[in-house]
């Protein structure tokens, strides 16, 4: 046999009678076509050929493993930058104190003020801060600057140069154990015995005068005396600046 | 499957008259069941097809410029709604049509022969599959059945060759097309 025979004898012996199949499609189709007609303007028909769901797939699975790849990168950057950005607060925790201790106020010498009447010899610089009194003590809520790009953490330390009482700091920016609460405003706050800065963590980016600005909270607790040095350390600075 | 050449998209999109449709409708029934089941290997899922592509007919015959290409083209039609009929089951069981009881116990060698045969057409692509079912069993010249796969005649020509020998490998492709 050749192979249309072969085709027709294996279809044909598989197949059924197909009397009165025609009167029965037509039929069907002059009766329920109306039916379908409305019913399929009422309901969105989406199907999408199997071609188009391949390509979409391929196309999601791909942005997905971009995303995840770019997920994966950025979360080991960070690890790497926060241990970094751990490693060199703790290089910076490690230089020792250097604010001398004064046997009187009159040994205190005054700080140099810049040229927008800010304390320090940079690139840190201390603002005049507001005072605040609660039953523990004083606090000062002023700012720092930098005049320009600092890389790495800044670390901030404060003694009293009189009494060798260390200040504490609250807000965002205290950084250490916590020493000790107290209510700021209503607020319990921790207080806290040292202020880590960094560019990206500014309270205010790039104003008229500076490029970085941070809003922070120095405390005093009672009997401390108003001469105060801060020390201020950076990757490739420290500085020391006196309040008298 | 459909060819812009064959529709007149100046005509509105109306509703033959019943008694006009049943006209040109009905002969084409059997060979598009025919079609369907040859493709599909199921004769339900093949008069289903046949209903929806009538459906389809239904609204669009009224666009069909030449009436005597409708046979071709209804054709088409329902070779699109087999493609689609197999999509929406390419997960479920692939039915040969064969009772098991033959497949097993039936010593009578063509029916064995020919559910062989089914089965290695029913592996072919849909493309290859069409071309083969429209000429073998619909017995259908080269050149309609290029007009119901929407292909040129040589293309058409080359993959019934292909398939031909993905079928027998050891025939002869004129002694095939015979």
């Amino acid at each position: 046999m050749s192979l249309r025979q072969d085709i027709h004898v294996a279809f044909d012996s598989i197949s059924h009678s197909t009397a009165g199949m025609a009167e029965r499609v037509v039929a069907t189709v002059v009766t329920e076509d109306p039916v379908r007609y409305r019913r399929e303007r009422l309901t969105l028909r989406v199907w999408p050929p199997l071609s188009s769901v391949a390509v979409f797939l391929m196309i999601a699975t791909v942005v997905a493993v971009l995303a995840g790849t770019r997920l994966v990168n950025d979360y080991r950057q960070q690890a790497s930058a926060g241990q970094s950005f751990a490693s060199k607060t703790a290089q910076l925790e490690a230089r020792p104190l250097r604010i001398p201790a004064l046997a009187s106020p009159s040994e205190c010498t005054p700080p140099p003020l810049n040229a927008h009447l800010h304390y320090g010899s940079g690139p840190v610089y201390v603002g005049s801060g507001a005072p605040l009194s609660t039953s523990w003590g004083r606090y000062f809520d002023g700012p720092l600057y930098a005049d320009t790009d600092i890389a790495g953490p800044i670390l901030v330390r404060t003694r009293d140069a009189i009494n060798g009482i260390n200040a504490v700091f609250v807000g965002q920016f205290a950084y250490g154990p916590v020493v000790g609460n107290d209510s700021l405003g209503g607020k319990v706050v921790e207080q806290r015995p040292k202020l880590v800065l960094s560019e990206g963590r500014a309270s205010r980016n790039g104003n008229s005068f500076y490029r970085y600005e941070w809003d922070v909270v120095v405390g005093f607790p009672n009997g401390s005396s108003n001469t105060i040095g801060w020390q201020i350390d950076g990757a490739d600075f420290s500085e020391i600046v006196f309040f008298c | 499957m459909q060819r812009m050449a064959d529709v007149d998209p100046s005509t509105a999109v109306k509703p033959t008259s019943e008694a006009t449709f049943a006209d040109l409708l009905k002969p084409l029934i059997e060979p598009g069941f025919r079609l369907a089941l040859a493709m599909l290997h199921d004769a339900q899922a093949a008069e289903d097809a046949v209903q929806e592509a009538s459906f389809t007919a239904w609204r669009k015959l009224g666009r069909v410029r030449d009436r005597n290409r409708l046979r071709p083209w209804f054709l088409g039609v329902v070779a699109n709604k087999c493609r689609n009929a197999r999509r929406t089951k390419w997960t479920s069981d692939v039915s040969t049509g064969l009772p098991e009881h033959l497949s097993v116990v039936s010593s009578e060698e063509s029916i064995l022969r020919g559910a062989d045969l089914r089965r290695a057409i029913f592996r072919l692509g849909h493309d290859d599959r069409l071309v083969v079912v429209l000429y073998f069993y619909l017995d259908l010249p080269v050149d309609e059945v290029a007009t119901v796969a929407g292909r040129s005649v040589g293309a058409t020509r080359a993959r019934l060759y292909r398939a031909i020998k993905k079928l027998h490998p050891e025939v002869a492709i004129e002694e095939a097309l015979r």
